[in-house]
């Protein structure tokens, strides 16, 4: 269901053929057939098998390590552990396709010695079989002398707290200092504190870890695999020793991402394996080997004090965040910084104080996860604006929109957005959309809830991000795109068809588009970031733009019009304004390859560039651009048992600009999903560093039973940086569900429950708290 | 797996379970995913293939449910509203996918303190018929259940029936459950709650607690109580403190012991409120 | 370990294969028939994604023996199209764009299929509640809901 709504002012004359319509994804049919090929369907003759040991606790020293057993099973062909290893580590920093220099945050390979999580790997088999390579791990023989480890981040910043990362345990950390926070708080006519937390969660694609390696004519590694960023090769060839030009990563359609597949996992252990055997070896994680596998999204805590004036005005706020990174940085340090950004939320406020950290302890590791750190902010600083509401006697949606930040207002980090910002548009239209609140009955207790937020698309500027794409026309007037992005199902080389389609005047159908190749397409960066479209679609268009371009110049010369004159569209291309005058598209194209006129065109799409942030002040420039929008839910809450039931859901967006409006649906109805499970029933619990809830039996996301109609509401400011004025969906349409339900729950019930997720058992002990309390 | 055993015949499951260890597979939907790397070890005796264990009989003295009946031939059984628990159970032990492959017999000798099925069960007063070479014997289901993932089961002995008495058949039920998401999810609690009021007043009511307990309990205390009630008055009959007292819930990851028993006596009542309303259809 | 012969009919072939006792009747349409439509999501029964019919009851293939297969009929998603010809059901996931990484599409919609044989015009619940076997992590389920609902009607219109 979409509701849209039309462009700004005085770019009503914008109209696309194929852009901005609800368009069927050129990878859809193949997967309603059963037949698309994903990384865990190919196979090749004479492969091996692979399977990964993993340390059962979390924190220990390796006194004994005896592969001989393993190795001498028959039809086991290979057994590494450290002792294997050329190098020993392997890069854990954003996979990087411009060559910034890399964080020193190498994590060891294999345990060599100090086990630092519950699931490190200690060893990798290959064998002929699966049931083969799972005997060959029962029969390592691995000595684990438990280690004191740190399960919690203020344990872990107690002096005397085990050492997991550096000196003190601490990734990263940062400060904002804007304005006058004490005097802002002196200032205020009321002040509001509060501290909120999160949980770790998983991000449970359907498809878990899963690649097939094996080694060429020339002597270059392969790997097809299920991967967000094929730029890993670097890491991949670094890890290995061998040149980077000898480790090719070929993504295969990828089920499910949600930025989980972005750090190197099963590509890194097919490599070691495959260069030692000689021989293809496949490597399939498990559900179990996946839970244990991948890093998974920061728990955060936050605490805020923020300072309202008479009227409702923010006059400071003072907020302190910790995430926990677990033994290896990762993402870490980014996410951190996604965070302490978008630390106040899309809030003008002029006096802000904020300090950030991300702790090591030993509980699993944390990287990327759909809003990187943008949404535990939004969590935290979207309850606080309806418990400050609640504090100062005021409607939630008003005390909103006095503080909300306007267009080219500067935000926490003094940067002034340039692109629309609507964020007030969408709060009406989504919590206009929730409609009546249904009066209580019973046990049961309504509740509405809103959640704003600004959350960041492409990379923070001083990675100096970068894409390349091809574009050209065959001889038959089709057209050809190649890509480097890969394709997570969000229909990214789909929009890129279509792309490229509107500019040649091709139907989408008719073009073809190669991706995820880090060998033979042109490298584009990761899936991930909110940066696919923005900046694969940005290098796409220039690249069509350049064709389009010589192809209309010599249609000119050829009608004796200007080229401003020439369009393209069917096939065909014409003369705009007389378009009795055309030719089919295949025949120009002759035309120009009889004359040598080039046919395609390989551009590169470079996002703004930059210098870090002051380290002191926190102020500058992160992003290029953000993306603003609000969500509203209604939720029925029993509160005998404290079950929550959502009724209705509402995503409102200034997308900027749709390419497809079912894929952009389809990212904000999906994001809506997984917020809701964040909010409400997905935790991974661990205890003592070992995780108690490895199944996905006992991790609950939301099933189809859970899920409730889900509304989007489109608006196109067409402001963005993004292709033809787009701004990024992927992340954003996440980032405020799950906030948003945390303030319905608390609306109907009256009370704040500030620990994620909101079990029925938590709701049901705050409702029985406010009825003690009177 | 060394061996794969799918008999057609009792006689033939029961010599193959004489004298040797054998793991009895009843749908595999409990078993599979507590096995390691989803590979049965050992032998293995399907009993899926055995026609005679399979279905609902009624008879003089009740109904006898064969033990590879699965949930969803118990949804599309032709029985009297006292079962209507166990239909209402039937629906939530898993997905559809589960309840075509899961089997009532799996689902006891699983044992879990959460099975779904065994509190409809226990209000039904069901027993269970084990059979071996040597013989058959019968036990009630509560003695059948001797802790969490443990049974009375003996070597060489298989269940082949639950069996409900003529008796139990009586009155109308109701199966409420609480979990941590709506659907597919193991329970907090769960009740099963029947009760026989013909004519307005309450001869008998059977009430059964499960995940609050190493075995799911019948609460008899709270039964004789509520006999003689008229059906209106029987929610106000659940007192918390009575039922914490005589569950004894654990705390785990999916709860707290307080909020468990809590939670068990407000599904209590609302499940003979339904009763009363006539909603438990 | 003993291989055993069985002999089965796959969506409407007849087909022998010789499994490994241990092996799963996803294992074996995976890696013996190559039929990888059904997908590994869990191997524990919680996600839906090997969902395949079996004499026309759904089940998930990981929790089945490939050798209880005996004399059964096999439904995949491989057979639900009619050669170049699409189910109602696939059409309307297409037009609904009711998948994204497609990943859980081959399961939901045998699932949707064998919903809509059993009950023609279900409601949304009904939809929902025979569709919570089958987890999807991208869209949230509201379109594949309108999808089977859509798909439905005109099952209904055509016959």
């Amino acid at each position: 269901m979409n509701k849209m709504d039309s462009a700004v002012p005085g770019e009503q004359n914008v109209s696309y053929r194929q852009i901005g319509k609800p368009r069927t994804r050129i990878d859809s049919p193949g997967k309603v057939f059963g037949k698309t090929p994903y990384a865990g369907d190919y196979v090749m003759p004479n492969m091996l098998h692979a399977k990964v040991l993993r340390s059962k606790l979390p924190s220990a020293r390796m006194t004994r390590l005896d592969v001989s057993k393993a190795r001498d099973l028959p039809g086991v062909a290979c057994v590494l552990t450290y002792k294997d290893l050329k190098i020993g580590t392997v890069a854990t920093d954003i996979p990087a396709q411009t060559g910034f220099r890399r964080r020193d945050t190498d994590q060891q390979i294999l345990v060599d010695e100090i086990v630092r999580y519950q699931g490190e790997p200690i060893a990798l088999v290959a064998a002929e079989s699966v049931e083969i390579a799972e005997h060959a791990l029962s029969l390592i023989e691995v000595e684990l002398e438990p280690v004191p480890g740190v399960y919690d981040v203020f344990e872990a910043q107690k002096p005397d707290a085990p050492k997991v990362f550096g000196d003190d345990n601490i990734v990263a950390s940062y400060k904002v200092r804007k304005g006058d926070v004490e005097a802002g708080f002196a200032a205020a006519e009321t002040i509001v504190e509060n501290t909120f937390r999160t949980q770790y969660i998983e991000h449970a694609f359907l498809e878990p870890e899963v690649g097939l390696g094996w080694e060429d004519e020339q002597g270059v590694i392969n790997i097809r695999t299920s991967t967000q960023a094929v730029e890993t090769f670097r890491y991949i060839a670094d890890a290995i020793g061998i040149p980077h030009s000898k480790v090719r990563i070929r993504g295969a359609l990828v089920g499910g991402g949600f930025g989980g597949k972005c750090d190197v996992t099963v590509e890194l252990y097919i490599a070691l394996l495959t260069l030692k055997t000689g021989r293809p070896v496949r490597l399939g994680y498990t559900r179990e080997d996946s839970f244990y596998g991948h890093g998974k999204r920061h728990p955060f805590i936050i605490s805020h004090k923020t300072g309202f004036a008479k009227d409702g005005r923010i006059t400071a706020s003072k907020i302190d965040i910790t995430s926990e990174s677990g033994p290896y940085a990762f993402m870490s340090p980014y996410v951190l910084m996604y965070a302490t950004e978008a630390g106040p939320g899309p809030y003008l406020v002029d006096n802000v104080h904020i300090d950030s950290r991300s702790v090591a302890t030993n509980n699993m590791y944390t990287s990327a996860f759909r809003g990187f750190g943008a949404t535990q902010a939004c969590i935290a600083y979207e309850q606080q604006m309806d418990e400050a509401a609640k504090v100062l006697g005021m409607d939630p949606i008003e005390l909103r929109r006095i503080n909300l930040l306007k267009t080219g207002d500067a935000i926490a980090t003094g940067f002034e957005v340039q692109s629309a910002v609507w964020t007030e548009e969408c709060m009406d239209r989504a919590w206009a959309a929730l409609g009546e609140k249904p009066k209580d009955e019973g046990a049961i207790r309504y509740g509405h809830g809103i959640a704003a937020y600004q959350q960041g698309y492409g990379r923070m500027i001083w990675l100096h991000d970068t894409a390349e794409g091809w574009v050209g026309v065959e001889m038959d007037g089709t057209v050809v795109v190649r890509s480097g992005m890969t394709d997570i199902g969000a229909g990214q080389t789909s929009s890129l068809a279509q792309i490229a389609g509107e500019l040649l005047g091709v139907d989408m159908m008719d073009i073809t588009v190669y991706n995820s190749d880090s060998s033979t397409t042109p490298l584009a960066g990761t899936s991930s970031a909110t940066r696919g479209l923005y900046m694969s679609g940005n290098a796409v268009r220039n690249a069509a733009t350049a064709v389009r371009n010589r192809l209309a110049a010599r249609a000119a010369q050829h009608f004796g019009v200007a080229d401003s004159d020439i369009d393209f569209a069917d096939s065909r291309v014409f003369v705009a304004s007389d378009r009795e005058k055309s030719l089919p598209f295949k025949e120009l194209i002759a035309t120009c390859a009889s004359e040598g006129i080039h046919r395609s065109e390989l551009a590169i799409f470079r996002a703004p560039f930059g210098d870090w942030i002051d380290p002191e002040t926190g102020q500058g420039q992160v992003h290029p651009d953000y993306t603003y929008g609000a969500h509203a839910v209604q939720v029925a809450v029993d509160t005998e048992t404290g079950e929550v039931t959502i009724l209705k859901s509402v995503g409102a967006h200034d997308v900027g600009q749709c390419v497809n409006i079912a894929a952009v649906e389809g990212q904000i109805e999906g994001g809506v999903a997984q917020g809701h499970g964040y909010a409400l029933s997905e935790e991974l619990i661990y205890k003592d560093g070992c995780l108690v809830t490895p199944s996905l039996s006992e991790y609950l996301c939301p099933t189809s039973m859970d899920s409730p109609r889900i509304e989007c509401i489109i608006l196109e400011s067409r402001s963005g940086l993004g292709p033809f004025g787009a701004k990024g969906i992927g992340e954003p349409g996440h980032t405020p569900a799950a906030s948003a339900v945390a303030n319905a729950v608390a609306d109907a019930i009256g009370a704040r429950v500030h620990d994620f997720p909101l079990t029925p058992e938590k709701i049901a002990r705050a409702v029985s708290a406010t009825r003690d309390n009177g | 797996m060394d061996v794969y055993h799918r008999p057609e015949t009792l006689q033939d499951a029961l010599a193959l379970l004489n004298g040797t260890a054998l793991t009895v597979a009843a749908g595999c939907t409990d078993l599979f995913p507590a096995t390691p790397a989803q590979e049965l070890a050992g032998q293995v005796l399907d009993i899926t293939a055995i026609a005679a264990l399979r279905g609902i009989d009624e008879g003089a003295d009740g109904w006898r449910l064969g033990a590879a009946t699965t949930w969803s031939d118990i949804l599309r059984a032709s029985l009297p509203p006292a079962f209507d628990m166990l239909k209402q159970a039937a629906r939530e032990v898993g997905s559809v996918q589960i309840q075509n492959a899961g089997t009532i017999a799996g689902n006891i000798c699983n044992a879990s303190p959460a099975a779904d099925g065994v509190p409809p069960l226990l209000a039904l007063d069901a027993a269970v018929e084990l059979a071996s070479s040597t013989g058959t014997r019968r036990l009630a289901l509560c003695d059948f259940l001797t802790g969490v993932r443990q049974t009375a089961l003996r070597p060489g002995e298989m269940v082949t029936a639950i069996e409900v008495p003529r008796a139990s058949g009586a009155g109308c039920s109701r199966f409420l459950k609480l979990g941590a998401r709506k659907y597919l999810v193991i329970s907090i609690a769960s009740v099963a709650v029947r009760v026989v009021a013909p004519a307005g007043r309450v001869e008998g009511a059977a009430l059964a607690v499960g995940a609050c307990s190493p075995v799911p309990l019948r609460l008899t205390a709270l039964e004789q109580r509520l006999c003689g009630r008229a059906p209106d008055d029987l929610p106000d009959a659940v007192d918390d403190a009575a039922i914490a007292g005589a569950l004894s819930p654990i705390s785990d990851i999916r709860a707290d012991a307080a909020y468990r028993a809590a939670a068990a006596a407000e599904l209590l009542r609302r499940a003979l409120g339904d009763i009363a309303d006539g909603a438990a259809g | 370990m003993s291989s055993i012969h069985v002999t089965t009919q796959v969506n409407g072939d007849a087909v022998e294969f010789l499994c490994d006792t241990r092996e799963t009747l996803l294992d074996v349409l995976r890696d013996r028939l190559d039929l990888t439509g059904a997908k590994e999501g869990c191997g524990t029964g919680d996600c839906g994604a090997c969902s395949v019919t079996v004499n026309g009851r759904l089940v998930c293939s990981c929790l089945m023996l490939g050798v209880e297969a005996e004399g059964k009929a096999i439904e995949t998603v491989e057979g639900i199209a009619k050669g170049e010809d699409l189910h109602p059901l696939q059409r309307k996931f297409i037009e609904h764009a009711a998948l994204q990484c497609g990943i859980c599409t081959p399961g939901i919609l045998i699932a949707a299929r064998n919903l809509l044989e059993r009950n023609p015009d279900p409601t949304e619940t009904e939809v929902r509640y025979w569709l919570a076997g089958n987890l999807c992590r991208c869209t949230g389920y509201d379109k594949i809901v309108r999808a089977v609902m859509d798909a439905a009607e005109e099952m209904r219109e055509a016959s």
